[in-house]
């Protein structure tokens, strides 16, 4: 064979070893090459970045039947380019892999030992004069002649033979959808050997040797075909013109999304709540096997705590992202971008940032993961910064309790309130992306050009695999930096370890003579105040008596304590305080902990907010949360990064904690300015 | 100033050309309506627009059928067979490509007799 390895990473020539060969696959946008890569690769790839970049690299691997004497292929899906030579940051990924320059994080940098240009048949002049700029590459090249099916029923009838003779390589006419054609490429990579033809070096000569391997190796074909192929003119005519319409297309375009966040709503609330209860129940499982100590603690409360902190975001994940896929294969997303092209120009920002920046609103993680889909690197990253502006539904819980202080009893304000945090965050999230496009991110703001391709029924084959690697991406990259933090955020709270206050071990002691359901009272202790209750409610008392001290002496109490004057111009005492501070956890923790911390338990039913609306300071007359204070609050969590796991994301979607900390930073201070001058209004 | 195009003056274009062909008169894409079929002169944009367009398929010479004007102005691309000139299979490879309103009107087109 005429290659060497990604073993060897030596130069090229260098003495090969057959047991791994290393390919690139190539091509256009729409060509199929996903779905390619995918029929080949099934589960057995990994999906990384390439190092420095924000681009996605997947690698998938080919193990051969152990009898064949075939080397394992190791695939690289580069991402899709229409040439080489253009002024794009996809475009220097693939040109630099194709020279051995760079390669996915972790692999070594070597040049592939096989190229695989996957190639429409349907649109074979075009994207012959990319395979053109690869055999100029003079690399083993394989050209894979996908949706050969959607040719043959247009009419046109492609001789493989032919063309092979013309580029001087292989040419594997293949449907990768339905998998015809798709078991000879692997071994056509195999031995695959270098072109023996070099194409033309200009533009101009390679669209036209382009145009005449084109001619030459794609044959006519009947005129019923042709009027098979009008009809289908015509119904992708009305299609785009009812999808793209300026009235008719938003109004499409409103009731899809509806659909779609609807179905994850409703969908994603099944798993979600199994997901909770079969932790709670391992976190109680492990506390009643294990005696009580630090490796309990540290098993319940923080490691099962973390994991449930990390994959209680996966339904709305995986159905977001199975959801986005469907839409894409159907050909009805490139369209959607365009009907949002028009509002989101203004600020710096295209069609395509629309659905990763609609997707936050229900959780900003998977937000920021879709923001891949924007090709333009400035672009991207301007969206990735103004996606956690959106109101997630984290933040749902805070908005709920923080208007109901607000507005007792009038819903109607409620609500008003409730929708003003929306378009407070929208506002925010898309004068932060202009304002990051005209400063940090400057750069041209590219009219939309966009291929539309054609309506097919989506594969579901396609759109699993798809959600399985988002799915799995995020578990193994953000999953463990959510974990580590939420097992920090754990320690904090739960230590240093303090003895419980007297209060609560005398409480503890009386009610340990009596049994759960025996009414017990002891007036000298409270001087005849409380209520006739039973012994079970003592020993709840205590508990809570226990874990508000125990929060208040904790590490995240001492902290809430020490940075409350930073909070002061905002109004928040030291208990809003920890609150805002384990909230960096999840914003979600902040009623949670409020509850903690005011009642002593983190039952957040019903009822609670009555409690904390009452919760008074340490002083026992100001109530922590008033109207000023309130306020302050609710405008600092519409716009504050209070999510640690998101910036995680945002450090390996942008490729570094650069922009994850500047995010933080600019957010942040935001809320503390708007929080601070919203204080000041109400008080 | 950076995301704005060349000017366009009496149907040419007067900005910069990435395909080195002569600037050869036409009209804007957005000129034609629904269904007329013209031959591309030039793509009057940015180097990096053009390069795009053009490697997109709308290079000089190919044959487009606009498919719907406004925003987006959408064409289909009917590239010209080896031999034939400007004369195209009505039944051959071809692709449709949405650009905006702006960038379509940067694109020159011959209006061709049907």
């Amino acid at each position: 064979m005429n290659y060497t390895t990604a073993k060897d990473a030596g130069p090229k020539g260098a003495p090969a070893s057959p047991s791994l060969v290393r390919v690139a696959i190539l091509g256009n946008p729409n060509t199929g090459k996903t779905t390619l890569f995918n029929r080949l690769c099934g589960l057995r790839h990994k999906t990384g970045n390439f190092p420095g970049t924000t681009q996605e690299a997947r690698v998938g691997f080919i193990k051969p039947d152990p009898r064949d004497e075939q080397p394992a292929l190791e695939l690289i899906d580069l991402p899709g380019i229409y040439s080489l030579e253009l002024d794009q940051s996809e475009a220097d990924i693939a040109r630099r892999v194709l020279a051995g320059t760079l390669a996915p994080a972790g692999q070594p940098a070597a040049a592939p030992d096989a190229v695989c240009v996957v190639v429409d048949s349907t649109n074979l002049a075009r994207n012959l004069v990319l395979v053109g700029e690869t055999l100029r590459r003079r690399l083993p090249t394989v050209v894979a002649l996908n949706m050969i099916d959607l040719a043959r029923k247009r009419g046109l009838l492609i001789d493989a033979t032919a063309l092979s003779l013309h580029l001087g390589c292989a040419v594997v006419p293949c449907n990768a959808r339905a998998g015809e054609g798709a078991d000879a490429i692997p071994a056509a990579l195999a031995s695959a050997r270098l072109p023996n033809i070099t194409p033309p070096g200009t533009r101009d000569g390679l669209e036209h040797w382009a145009d005449e391997i084109c001619a030459a190796a794609a044959t006519s074909h009947s005129p019923s075909h042709a009027e098979v192929h009008v009809e289908h003119t015509d119904w992708t005519d009305r299609l785009d013109r009812v999808f793209t319409h300026s009235v008719g297309g938003i109004l499409v375009f409103a009731a899809i999304m509806f659909g779609l966040f609807y179905t994850i709503f409703a969908l994603a609330e099944v798993p979600m709540n199994l997901i909770e209860s079969v932790f709670a129940g391992l976190s109680g499982w492990i506390s009643g096997v294990l005696p009580q100590g630090v490796l309990r603690e540290f098993l319940a409360g923080g490691v099962v705590a973390g994991l449930q902190g990390v994959l209680v975001f996966l339904p709305q994940i995986c159905l977001l992202f199975f959801l986005i896929s469907i839409l894409e294969d159907t050909g009805y997303l490139a369209r959607a971008a365009f009907v949002m092209n028009r509002f989101l120009a203004p600020f710096g920002l295209s069609g395509h940032a629309f659905m990763p920046l609609l997707s936050s609103h229900a959780c900003a993680i998977p937000g920021v993961m879709a923001c891949r889909a924007i090709p333009d690197r400035r672009e991207r990253l301007a969206a990735i910064l103004s996606a956690p502006f959106m109101s997630c539904s984290a933040r749902i819980p805070v908005y709920v309790l923080l208007t109901v202080i607000l507005f007792p009893g009038a819903p109607t304000k409620q609500a008003l309130a409730f929708s003003a945090c929306y378009v407070l965050g929208i506002a925010a999230g898309l004068l932060s992306a202009l304002l990051a496009r005209r400063t940090l991110l400057r750069g041209p703001a590219r009219p939309m050009a966009l291929e539309l391709p054609t309506y097919k029924i989506p594969a579901l084959r396609t759109a699993f695999l798809s959600t399985y690697d988002r799915a799995m991406s995020f578990v193994k990259n953000a999953g463990t930096n959510i974990l580590a933090i939420c097992i920090i955020l754990w320690w904090l709270s739960a230590y240093p370890k303090v003895e419980p206050p007297p209060e609560a071990t005398g409480l503890r002691a009386f009610a340990a003579g009596f049994d759960d359901g025996q009414i017990v009272v002891r007036p000298e202790m409270v001087n005849g105040d409380w209520p006739l209750e039973s012994a079970a409610h003592w020993r709840e008392k205590a508990d809570a008596i226990e874990s508000q001290h125990a929060l208040a002496h904790s590490f995240a109490g001492r902290l809430g304590k020490l940075i409350q004057p930073v909070f002061e111009p905002l109004g928040f005492d030291w208990k809003l305080s920890v609150g805002v501070l384990t909230s960096f956890a999840a914003r979600e923790v902040f009623v949670s902990t409020m509850a903690v911390v005011v009642t002593g338990h983190d039952d957040t039913s019903e009822g609670i907010t009555e409690e904390l609306a009452a919760a008074t300071r340490d002083d026992g007359v100001t109530p922590i949360f008033t109207p000023a204070a309130s306020w302050a609050l609710l405008v600092y969590y519409v716009l504050a990064m209070q999510c640690l796991p998101t910036l995680a994301v945002t450090a390996r979607e942008s490729g570094g904690w650069k922009w994850a900390i500047l995010q933080l930073g600019w957010m942040c201070g935001l809320a503390y300015v708007f929080g601070a001058i919203a204080f000041a209004i109400a008080s | 100033m950076p995301g704005e195009a060349a000017p366009v003056v009496d149907g040419c274009c007067q900005g910069t050309s990435a395909n080195g062909h002569t600037p050869r008169k036409g009209v804007a894409l957005t000129s034609l309506t629904s269904g007329q079929v013209g031959v591309i002169c030039e793509t009057c944009t940015e180097p990096g627009d053009a390069m795009l367009l053009r490697a997109m398929g709308l290079r000089p010479n190919a044959t487009i059928r606009v498919c719907r004007l406004g925003e987006p102005c959408i064409v289909e691309v009917i590239p010209s067979r080896a031999g034939e000139g400007t004369q195209c299979s009505r039944v051959d490879c071809r692709c449709r490509i949405g650009l905006a309103y702006l960038l379509a009107q940067r694109v020159m087109v011959a209006v061709e007799a049907s």
